[in-house]
């Protein structure tokens, strides 16, 4: 039983087809790799889906309602929630409201709120830097201050846009170990990454794209042997010699 | 985080305590018109700068605007006495009412327009609806209202002999302002707002529906306008759109709030602490020489405040970029 159901969405800007005619499924509780080199149209997929972009064409249904068309807000309150690739923190708030906004989606007491906040922010490890200001945090501290945004939203879809991107390797094991265990939540992901070696391990299944389209969908230890996938990673040429 | 946090409640407790018996106390310590009429101003203004703070410093939205609301509620309050023989207070509650509605209406199409381009365009609306009432002869046009004088009435809020009654409504109305924003910061709504003002898109993504409650910060910040408004055509009892509707008053609420300290609770209040009698006594002691040299030196010392403190008068008792 098919959970998000991305059906044949093509997204236009002017003559540039940022994704022409994707298609593919996320059953509950699965982890989904979205990868592809740069450019090939990850994030504004994201977008579509989190109702940020309209689609050109095709539909999107989630949990077995149409969401393709609906602004992010309403998406945000079916269940979908996501992160930024380019940092959206709430600069001139602290932490700890950062993740606040986040937690009033499903009570509008301030104690709650607050309560449900301090929660997340501990699951993710910003305890200490709860009453900083979000400006004064690294950008990777920002990142996580975005996931804890997000998960305190108590999503049923994480999207997760490059939450590990400029991470030190004792940084994104941490951060693999996180994302692992927001599956025992209950929370379905789909996770763009474009560094292999961080979605590989994570992904029960793995959708590959290059230049808009969809070019390969499997188990990750298929993709890293499919030839299409190797030749929009490594080039033509180099992926002829092979 | 909002000033004092880290002060702990007992001791804002007292403090605000004691600001309000002080401000209560204020009118019998200076028994002059002067004075009197010094606080009244600040206490209109300040609570004029709150109201405006909760759309521009609170949900970010930058009204050049506010003029309208505070004009719409001047006329209520004296076209409902000279049309229709209403008290003003009844006058004061339609011109809420009404400026809520009108601030719904300009707020729909333009929250499309983001940053400047909504300042401009609140700008242009605001000198829109004071030429519509220059020349809408029911309302007296040019030549403004005149509110029947009579002996001294609650009912009518009218008061020749004592400024006493307007100094205490006044300060009602500004600890009404300051306590409905208070009231803002601490709830859903409060921390909605702010979310808008630091990333739209951010708060859309965690399901807050921006457009509505940019309407719904609009709407607040209209009606208490406009309620300053009804006070300020009982205090003069003389209105006509050039002194109700200036473009002079929208850009005075917004520098008081920006001076004093943008999207803070006290800013406007400290702003208007400042700058009135910064007005008022360049007016009194440079002023009349018809030279406009006291508006001179009124616009360079804000020049010489913003440069010193940019974050407002407030920032100087906050340690810059701490937790």
């Amino acid at each position: 039983m098919s959970f998000l159901t991305v059906g044949g969405v093509t997204k236009r800007f002017g003559g540039l087809s940022a994704n022409d005619d994707i298609s593919f499924e996320v059953a509950q509780g699965e982890i989904v790799g979205l990868i592809g080199p740069n450019g090939a149209g990850k994030s504004t997929l994201f977008s579509c889906i989190a109702g940020y972009h309209p689609v050109t064409s095709g539909t999107i249904d989630f949990d077995g309602k149409r969401i393709s068309g609906l602004p992010p807000e309403t998406i945000c309150r079916a269940g979908v929630a996501r992160t930024f690739q380019i940092v959206h923190v709430f600069k001139e708030m602290s932490v700890l409201e950062n993740v606040m906004v986040g937690a009033f989606l499903s009570t509008s007491s301030r104690r709650e709120a607050e309560a449900h906040a301090r929660a997340v922010l501990d699951r993710v490890g910003l305890s200490g830097k709860a009453e900083a200001f979000a400006r004064s945090l690294t950008v990777s501290e920002q990142k996580r201050v975005q996931l804890a945004r997000a998960l305190a939203t108590r999503p049923k879809l994480l999207l997760l846009d490059e939450v590990m991107a400029g991470l030190t390797p004792q940084e994104t094991a941490e951060a693999v170990g996180l994302v692992r265990s927001f599956r025992g939540d209950g929370i379905t992901m789909v996770i763009v990454e474009h560094v292999m070696e961080v979605v590989m391990p994570i992904s029960d299944r793995v959708v590959v794209l290059d230049y808009g389209k969809k070019i390969a969908e499997g188990a990750p230890e298929e993709i890293v042997r499919n030839e299409l996938v190797i030749k929009a990673y490594l080039g033509e040429k180099r992926g002829a010699k092979h | 985080m909002a000033s004092g946090v880290a002060a702990g409640s007992g001791f804002l407790y007292a403090r605000n305590g004691a600001l309000l018996a002080a401000a209560l106390a204020y009118p019998f310590l200076f028994r002059q018109s002067f004075p009197q009429d010094l606080a009244i101003k600040i206490f209109l203004f300040g609570g004029l700068a709150s109201a405006w703070n909760v759309l521009g410093g609170f949900a970010g939205q930058v009204s050049l605007g506010n003029a309208i609301f505070f004009g719409v509620g001047a006329y209520a309050a004296a076209v409902v006495q000279t049309q229709w023989g209403w008290t003003p207070w009844a006058g004061m509650l339609l011109g809420m009412a009404a400026s809520a509605g009108i601030g719904a209406l300009i707020g729909y199409p333009c929250f499309r327009l983001k940053g400047h381009y909504f300042a401009m365009a609140t700008l242009a609306i605001g000198e829109v609806i004071s030429t519509l009432f220059m020349n809408w002869q029911w309302v007296g046009g040019a030549v403004g209202v005149y509110i029947p004088l009579r002996d001294d009435t609650w009912k009518y809020f009218q008061f020749g002999t004592t400024k006493l009654p307007y100094y205490y409504v006044m300060l009602a109305f500004l600890v009404s302002a300051l306590l409905l924003s208070a009231a803002l910061l601490r709830s859903r709504m409060g921390y909605y707002f702010r979310a808008i003002r630091e990333d739209q898109d951010a708060a859309r993504s965690l399901g807050v529906p921006a457009r509505r409650y940019k309407l719904a910060a609009m709407g607040i910040s209209a009606a208490l306008t406009s309620a300053g408004g009804s006070l300020y055509a009982q205090y003069v009892l003389f209105i006509d759109p050039h002194s109700v509707f200036p473009m002079m008053l929208s850009i005075q609420v917004v520098l008081i709030a920006i001076l004093g300290g943008v999207g803070t609770l006290w800013g406007p209040v400290v702003g208007a602490m400042v700058l009135i009698p910064l007005s008022e006594f360049t007016r009194i002691y440079i002023g009349g020489t018809g030279s406009g040299l006291d508006l001179i030196a009124y616009g360079l010392l804000i020049i010489v405040i913003s440069v010193i403190q940019p974050r407002g008068v407030l920032g100087f008792f906050r340690k810059a970029g701490a937790a």
